[in-house]
């Protein structure tokens, strides 16, 4: 009887121990797929950025088009095999933007045609493959000055590519 | 004798539960701490990286932000003659966060500060000289035997120095 005792004493002791445990477990995972998520988010504002800032012209849009978005996966090496960690997507919408010759006096010769106005960028970075619900989600939103018309009246490096509003709309 | 060896060993698995759960309690305060602190760092480098301004570092960190319920400028097009680089002052909000005796706290404009850290040793806000834009935050707080520090980089894209 008295062994019976202890031992259900011992077991209720264990369960609520390990109970206890696993959810700080699992909230330290939580954590974890936070911060990746982040930081999946902020690989996609980089690549979006350095696209922007190396290639004049991206985003190719047709006519008539607003939004241009594309996506791409994250690896990462994991005991020498390579792991999908998650991916980001990237969305630009330039509905507040137009095209315009790079020089506007039509004299000079020129096939550039420059963004004037604002691109709206908005990042997302989600956790795990993209056959699963992701583990955790982290979207942030851009607005960038590609050049002001009002300046100069033509391209102008220094006043454009100006981040004028940040948004980070938290994770789930 | 039976009793008196059961007595014995509830006497010893009595005295094992109270150390356990004392500790159990000690490491939930400290995990706890930990994780506000570690919460308040992450906070900071989550609304300093919506700055639009550079950040005054005098005391602890102040810095404008576009408010959430500004309208994006919708409606403005570049054919506008008031065409504008720069959202309207009207439309940013001033955010601080400084350290008060052992506590950060988070101001917006000139509202009541509120609590985000407790037990802190050291804040500080400083730029960090390894990108344009980028800043280290350090945030240090007391444990039982011991000081804890937090440090993250963040960048600002809204930053230009």
């Amino acid at each position: 009887m008295a062994a019976l005792m202890l031992f259900a004493i011992l077991l209720a002791l264990g369960l609520g121990l390990m109970s206890s445990q696993s959810a700080r477990m699992r909230v330290a995972r939580g954590q974890v797929n936070a911060v990746q998520a982040k930081a999946l988010c902020e690989a996609g504002w980089e690549d979006v950025r350095v696209k922007l800032g190396k290639d004049i012209l991206f985003p190719r849009l047709l006519d008539g088009q607003t939004f241009f978005a594309y996506s791409e996966d994250v690896y990462a090496r994991v005991n020498g095999r390579e792991q999908i960690i998650g991916s980001y997507t990237v969305i630009i919408d330039s509905a507040l933007s137009r095209e315009t010759r790079e020089f506007p006096n039509l004299a000079t010769d020129t096939d550039i045609s420059v963004p004037q106005g604002i691109y709206q960028v908005t990042v997302a970075g989600k956790v795990g493959p993209r056959t699963a619900n992701p583990e955790a989600e982290r979207t942030m939103k851009y607005e960038i000055v590609m050049s002001d018309p009002a300046s100069t009246g033509r391209f102008d490096p220094g006043s454009s590519f100006r981040v004028i509003r940040v948004e980070d709309w938290g994770s789930i | 004798m039976v009793l008196f060896l059961t007595a014995g060993m509830l006497f010893c698995i009595a005295k094992l539960t109270n150390q356990t759960l004392s500790s159990l309690k000690f490491l939930q305060e400290k995990s706890a701490t930990t994780e506000s602190a570690a919460l308040a760092c992450q906070r900071l480098a989550t609304e300093l990286r919506e700055a639009v301004s550079t950040p005054d570092l005098t005391s602890g960190v102040a810095f404008q932000k576009v408010r959430p319920d500004a309208l994006p400028m919708m409606g403005q097009t570049i054919a506008d003659p008031t065409w504008r680089l720069s959202y309207p002052s009207s439309s940013l909000a001033t955010v601080r966060y400084q350290q008060s005796d052992e506590r950060v706290m988070r101001q917006i404009n000139s509202e009541v500060p509120l609590e985000v850290a407790s037990r802190v040793n050291v804040f500080s806000v400083s730029r960090y000289s390894g990108g344009n834009g980028a800043y280290r935050i350090a945030l240090s707080i007391m444990e039982k035997r011991r000081v804890v520090t937090f440090e993250t980089v963040v960048v600002c894209p809204g930053v230009r120095l």
